[in-house]
């Protein structure tokens, strides 16, 4: 059975249930976007995907195959954590050449070109980098590993718009060339959601939607007017929340808009709108 | 595959402590033989160096002590699982552990037959100093390099064991440990020894070490046995142990 499979995973540290019975499938070549609020548990499940932590309960499967303590199957995955995990002392030239034995089918080449187009001295000791070009440097390597499942926590770290802009545009012309799995955590949904095909919004521990970008959106929309045309429409359908501004109320509702609204200004929901709703402490339907 | 980086890795992460050492090493050796040699005939200068092995043992300590943490995380980042990262320790430590043994073999026959000659400074290996054993046979040589790669074993071993320990324990078993086992061994021990064992403890544990170490045979099983025991029980920390921030 191919792909990435979580099955019934928890972990706790201490008081905090980090994760809950968390079971996820992540397919082969597909661009995922792990969303979660800070504490949410989305480092943990990706500790959890390449050993670095152990699962109190459940298991993690690469292509059938157990992934903790299994040589074979960790070289197939490699993750760009949020923290640094190479020597201090070591350079960044020094870390490419041994990710290169680590992992053969590393692109030292590129990781060179790439360095010269981040501005990152490869002849820099790690430990003397900025928390920006410590991000570069590891994104570089997660770029150029070449393995069949990419997993990046919080990759633009640090990082300036317009190194942002530049790893979403190689992390696209990458994924063109040379499709792979990628497992994108971030906070700036914004910035990623044109990017992820497959939205998985994670709160306190638990998946609360794992679907494709596409299908999540088309099932809301947004619905403002005065508060009392609005409060008029939203009687009787399923709304995920609604905010008021003066004498203005907006509703995210649930299902399809009914056009035949004329006070009232109907417009798509944009993916980190979404997020906010769905995550925030009173997230939840109501009808 | 993935073991033999994993022991390349560990080798090139040892190799420019070890150069140091040895620059060291020689570069003292060096200065007390031309010092001697300035001082000929002066009686007021005597010197000697003696178990000079037993340096090794101490730095090799230290690099156990310095074999985790960052090799762990490195490794972590890079696909390696702990048991081909606990493997890749030992092979490693027995490689080095081999290597360093020879070369201070060679370094100790070196500056006995310097100093034979030279005068003024009296030298004398490990195994002449423990067991009054002159090398002076290859067999003696022979013997002298697998007993040193024993002792180093065992000292690498002690210092992986601490640091492994030390990685799984949280900050109040740090230091419960840090200050309940110096306080037992030395202070809560020796009293309770004398006054209520009449020094039976102490004189039993002294026999025992002695018996333990009376040949370089029994050095070597005994050296042997502590290094297993080291390694298992690091095994046990290294195996759940989890990547810490």
């Amino acid at each position: 059975m191919n792909g990435l499979k979580v099955v019934n995973v928890s972990k706790r540290f201490g008081d905090v249930q980090a994760l809950k019975n968390v079971s996820i499938d992540f397919n082969e070549n597909k661009i995922y976007g792990l969303l979660g609020r800070n504490g949410a548990g989305k480092s943990t499940l990706l500790n959890i995907i390449t050993g670095k932590i152990f699962a109190d309960e459940g298991s993690v499967s690469l292509d059938g195959e157990c992934i903790p303590e299994n040589d074979r199957v960790l070289s197939k995955l490699f993750m760009m954590g949020e923290r640094n995990y190479y020597p201090a002392g070591m350079t960044v030239v020094d870390a490419f050449r041994w990710t290169k034995e680590f992992y053969p089918g590393f692109d030292a080449e590129r990781a060179f070109r790439l360095s010269k187009d981040f501005g990152l001295n490869i002849k820099s000791k790690i430990k003397s980098l900025s928390t920006g070009y410590s991000s570069i440097f590891r994104l570089i390597t997660a770029l150029c590993v070449n393995v069949p499942y990419v997993l990046l926590d919080e990759p633009v770290l640090g990082l300036d718009a317009n190194h942002r802009d530049l790893f979403y545009r190689i992390l696209i012309e990458q994924y063109a060339e040379n499709p792979a799995t990628f497992i994108i955590s971030t906070h700036l949904i914004e910035e990623v959601s044109g990017i992820i095909e497959e939205v998985v919004i994670i709160r306190e521990g638990e998946i609360i939607r794992n679907e494709s970008r596409e299908s999540l959106l088309s099932k809301y929309y947004c619905v403002s007017g005065r508060i009392s045309d609005v409060d008029g429409y939203i009687a009787g359908k399923r709304v995920l929340a609604s905010e008021t501004l003066g004498g203005l109320k907006t509703a995210y509702v649930e299902g399809v808009p009914d056009i035949n609204s004329p006070n009232l200004e109907i417009s798509k929901m944009d993916l980190q709108k979404l997020f906010i709703q769905l995550t925030n402490s009173q997230g939840g339907i109501t009808e | 595959m993935k073991l033999n980086v994993a022991v390349k890795y560990r080798l090139y992460d040892n190799k420019k402590a070890i150069l140091i050492f040895y620059i060291v090493i020689v570069s003292v050796l060096a200065f007390m033989f031309l010092f001697s040699a300035l001082n000929r005939g002066n009686h007021k200068f005597n010197g000697s160096i003696q178990g000079l092995e037993l340096a090794s043992a101490i730095f090799l300590f230290v690099v156990g002590l310095n074999s985790f943490k960052e090799i762990f995380r490195m490794f972590m980042q890079n696909g390696i699982s702990r048991k081909t990262m606990f493997l890749s320790y030992v092979a490693s430590t027995a490689a080095i552990c081999i290597i360093m043994a020879f070369i201070d073999s060679i370094l100790a026959l070196i500056s006995r037959s310097i100093t034979a000659v030279n005068g003024g400074i009296y030298s004398r290996g490990v195994i002449e100093m423990m067991y009054g054993k002159q090398v002076n046979s290859i067999g003696t040589f022979l013997l002298s390099i697998i007993l040193c790669f024993f002792i180093n074993i065992a000292f690498t071993s002690l210092g992986f064991f601490i640091t492994t320990l030390y990685y799984r324990m949280n900050k109040t078993q740090k230091i419960t440990v840090s200050i309940g086992v110096p306080a037992l061994l030395f202070v809560i021990l020796p009293i309770a020894d004398t006054l209520l064992l009449n020094g039976i403890f102490f004189t039993g544990l002294a026999g025992i070490l002695t018996a333990s170490f009376r040949d370089p045979f029994m050095c070597m099983l005994s050296c042997f046995v502590l290094s297993g025991v080291l390694m298992a029980l690091s095994w046990m920390l290294v195996r759940k142990a989890a990547v810490k921030d």
